[in-house]
């Protein structure tokens, strides 16, 4: 029996063994594939991960941006905040909160605290990083920015030019860096100390390159690359950024628009209740287009650009907005000075031009009237025109009229400033401005003076100034410079009713329902007097035209005398992102 | 019959062999035991911060149909904000989530969303009062003495009208209680951020439900109906402010005017 058994055993025991070994080999492969599937699922649920933070950030951020270009003090509405202060890092009470300023393209952590947010770590436990394209930050004090609707950004990613404004990355933990296509060896430490972090211990391959260009991955070589990668771009980040601006247009530009030609001093027909509106410029290449207004319909109405053209201050070479000769004197009128009242004669009068054409300018001499000695002296008056005036926003500058008298005697009294009243009339359908000022002479008799004086009567050309909406260089809040240095003027689309431009003078109108503006959606429809169009983004993304067709859309791109307000929409098959800002309404 | 005794007698344990393999036994059990309660531990936290998060979702959509944030829910008022219909709120930073205003799933019986601690989850919300007068244009915070009108962010047509130049300027989070007073973190080195930048916060009390810790002095901060609030990583009962276990997730101004922007709710 004990040896049977023993022999049992040992044949038994031997079985056992192949058993064992299959049963661990089959344990072993199940947990190697147990390992593997949860591997896999830990490395999505770590993207996951990612991508969640990675979205937060970029809406918070997105949001920060708009939000703050909304604020009158923003003197770069759009512009995005640098990253964090570099010597912030590891300083509990700095960290998160954005450099005032950045070289661009910038690299650095998310100004977390900046934005509001908590402090987003990715899967790793590392703090988001984010890169700002050149143009969206600010390089520097005292530097201004030019973002508007077609402002790209100029970060490349993934070898696609002009492809996003700003990145934001989760950089995953620290490895070593095997040296691969595109990729630097690197072994990667995080220091905890505080002071100047180097992105390549957190970002690898194209991402790392220190200092850093504007050439960005989102993916990398197997095992050489653990960033995750996200964009934003200016199809995120323009229509928010749009919505800001248009509110700022109806507060701080639509007011001060509507009074440019307001005020009786244009015309006796012309009032705050009844104002003037330039004539628009034709539609053309808005990157292009010199912004003169010109007294042309398009579907019956006039519609274009905003005439936000330049005469003064600025290099026509340079600047193809820019005409100093816009606003010319009427050819065929020599300058002239005629006697209109008091008492006293021309003795002689020599007319001409002068300062190159600029100046129209009368002098000579006046007598004293013998047989009035005590009453008001010689009235003179000059009579001017200026074509185009009515082609862009201009203001009357009537310490550019100036009347002078002088005893003869140049030992005698010093020269006497005569105040001149200066009046201004718009001409119908030319928007020419006709300007008669005129001055009362120092009655010669009363000042004690010889029987005869001089007198110089001159108008600069320069009566019809530029106005002051379109001066670059006003800063803060409740000015406007922003606007004209983001060239927001670019992106809007403008259309006076017939009845308030030039061509309806004397009186501007027009009737509810009628003559004025419609826009669908808008309530009342039919009562405006004018409005301005943000036509935002091109969203097809096809080149700048001259045809406002391709900035338009809906209702707006059917050029008539009926705009249309919609709700904004991404929608691909039927976007719209045309923005109305009401000018004026009846 | 005693040769088969012997070898039964051999078979059998003896009380130190039985105590030994007892020990290991609890030895294994208690260790196996230990990580499990860490692992629920572990499991409610973020069952909870989810809850939250879902919470942040709801009020954004909330904001997104309605054209406005919803007023905190009082302990009376069974899971509805109050005043329902939004405007002045009944208690802007002291309130509870109003869980059936946004469609909370997770409610006790009264209503109220909780937590996965089975506590109520708290809302605050900026009670904000746009300025029209100045500009640029402010948000005014109500605890200044001019008289209250409806605020800006829980009244739909202040909201609209007044737009997104208008900033929070009274909810802010601070990193410890100490030194700050009912408005402010009382210095720039206690803030987690400027004071106009958190429209709602959203947070739990967390396991110990603000209850059974002694100080309570950072938690304290964030139920005593105040604008200033207080958010850090966990403490354990003995830290110099008390235990902390409250957890906030927040609102930004810019998360909230850039949902509605895209959503076409504003400007």
């Amino acid at each position: 029996m004990q040896r049977s058994y023993r022999k049992g055993a040992g044949v038994s025991g031997q079985r056992g063994f192949a058993l064992i070994a299959l049963v661990s080999l089959i344990v072993l492969i199940s947990a190697y594939l147990l390992v593997k599937q949860l591997n896999a699922a830990t490395t999505a649920g770590k993207s996951n991960h990612n991508a969640k933070v990675l979205n937060q950030a970029k809406q918070a951020l997105i949001g920060y941006v708009a939000q703050d270009a909304a604020l009158a003090s923003e003197n770069n509405p759009g512009r995005l905040p640098c990253p964090e202060a570099a010597a912030n890092y590891g300083d509990p009470a700095q960290e998160g909160i954005a450099a005032p300023f950045c070289t661009l393209p910038a690299v650095g952590r998310l100004p977390w605290r900046t934005l509001g947010l908590d402090k987003l770590v990715d899967a790793a436990l590392e703090p988001l990083w984010y890169v700002v394209s050149p143009g969206w930050a600010l390089p520097s004090s005292g530097v201004t920015l030019t973002i508007n609707s077609n402002t790209t950004g100029q970060l490349t990613v993934d070898g696609v030019a002009n492809d996003a404004v700003a990145l934001i990355i989760a950089p995953g933990a620290a490895f070593t860096v095997p040296a691969a296509a595109g990729c630097a060896a690197r072994l990667q430490t995080h220091p905890t100390a505080a002071g100047t972090l180097d992105l390549r211990n957190y970002l690898e391959c194209e991402n790392a390159t220190s200092p850093a260009d504007a050439n960005f991955v989102t993916t990398g070589p197997s095992g050489s690359f653990n960033d995750q990668v996200l964009r934003v771009t200016t199809a995120d980040l323009m229509p928010e950024i749009e919505a800001a601006i248009a509110v700022r247009i109806q507060r701080e530009i639509v007011p001060t628009l509507k009074t440019v030609y307001a005020d009786p001093k244009w015309g006796s027909g012309i009032s705050a209740a009844n104002p003037l509106f330039p004539y628009p410029a034709p539609f053309s290449n808005p990157s292009t287009s010199n912004f003169q207004g010109a007294a042309v319909t398009v579907g019956g109405a006039p519609q274009g650009l905003l005439p936000f053209n330049q005469t003064q201050l600025c290099n026509p070479a340079t600047d193809v907005r820019c005409t100093t000769t816009l606003t010319a004197w009427a050819s065929g009128t020599p300058p002239d000075v005629t006697k209109v009242g008091g008492y006293g004669s021309f003795q002689t009068k020599t007319c001409s031009w002068q300062s190159g054409g600029d100046d129209a300018y009368c002098e000579g001499e006046y007598r004293e009237d013998s047989t009035n000695t005590t009453g008001p002296g010689m009235v003179i008056s000059m009579t001017a025109t200026i074509n185009n005036v009515a082609m862009g926003l201009r203001v009357l500058d009537t310490t550019k009229a100036t009347i002078e008298a002088e005893n003869n005697d140049p030992s005698g009294a010093p020269l006497t400033i005569v105040t001149p009243s200066v009046t201004a009339t718009m001409n119908s359908s030319n928007g020419s401005v006709t300007i008669t000022f005129s001055g009362t002479l120092p009655n010669i008799d009363v000042q004690g003076w010889d029987t005869w004086a001089l007198y110089r009567i001159r108008l600069k050309r320069s009566v019809i100034g530029d106005h002051a909406l379109l001066d670059a260089t006003t800063l803060g809040p409740g000015s406007t410079g922003w606007f004209v240095r983001n060239e927001w003027y670019r992106v809007l689309y403008y259309a006076p009713a017939p009845g308030h431009t030039a061509a309806a003078l004397p009186t501007p109108s027009c009737t509810s329902g009628g003559t004025c503006l419609s826009v669908t959606n808008v309530a009342p429809a039919n009562n405006l007097r004018a409005i301005l169009i943000l036509m935002g983004r091109r969203i097809n993304l096809a080149p700048l035209s001259s045809d406002p067709a391709g900035y338009l859309e809906f209702g707006n791109a059917s050029l008539d005398t009926v705009f249309e307000r919609r709700p904004v929409s991404k929608a691909p098959n039927a976007p719209f992102n045309d923005r109305i800002v009401v000018l004026d309404t009846n | 019959m005693s040769p088969e005794r012997t070898p039964s007698a051999a078979r059998g344990f003896t009380l130190v062999e039985l105590g030994v393999v007892m020990m290991i036994v609890a030895l294994l059990l208690g260790s196996v035991l230990y990580t499990l309660s860490g692992q629920l531990e572990q499991r409610s936290f973020e069952e909870t911060r989810g809850r939250l998060e879902t919470a942040r979702e709801l009020l954004l959509s909330y904001a997104i149909v309605n054209g406005r944030l919803p007023c905190p829910a009082t302990a009376t008022s069974s899971g509805d904000e109050v005043p329902l219909g939004g405007g002045n709120c009944t208690s802007p930073y002291g309130g509870f989530l109003p869980a059936r205003t946004i469609g909370f799933q997770v409610v006790d019986p009264g209503g109220y969303a909780i937590d996965s601690w089975q506590n109520r989850i708290r809302y605050a919300v900026s009670a904000a009062v746009p300025v029209n007068s100045q500009s640029p244009r402010i948000c005014r915070p109500v605890s200044d003495t001019t008289p209250p009108v409806a605020p800006h962010f829980t009244d739909r047509n202040n909201l609209k009208f007044q737009g997104i130049d208008c900033q929070p300027s009274d909810l802010i989070i601070c990193r410890s209680a100490t030194g700050i007073t009912p408005t402010t973190c009382g210095g720039l080195a206690n803030q987690v951020m400027t004071q106009n930048l958190v429209v709602a916060i959203v947070f739990s009390v967390g396991k110990n439900g603000s209850l059974a810790c002694a100080p309570c002095v950072d938690e304290g901060a964030n139920i005593n109906g105040d604008q200033v609030f207080v958010s850090h990583t966990p403490a354990p009962a003995g830290a110099t402010n008390g235990e902390f276990d409250d957890y906030l997730v927040w609102i930004t101004v810019g998360e909230l005017y850039g949902k509605l922007i895209s959503a076409g709710v504003l400007p």
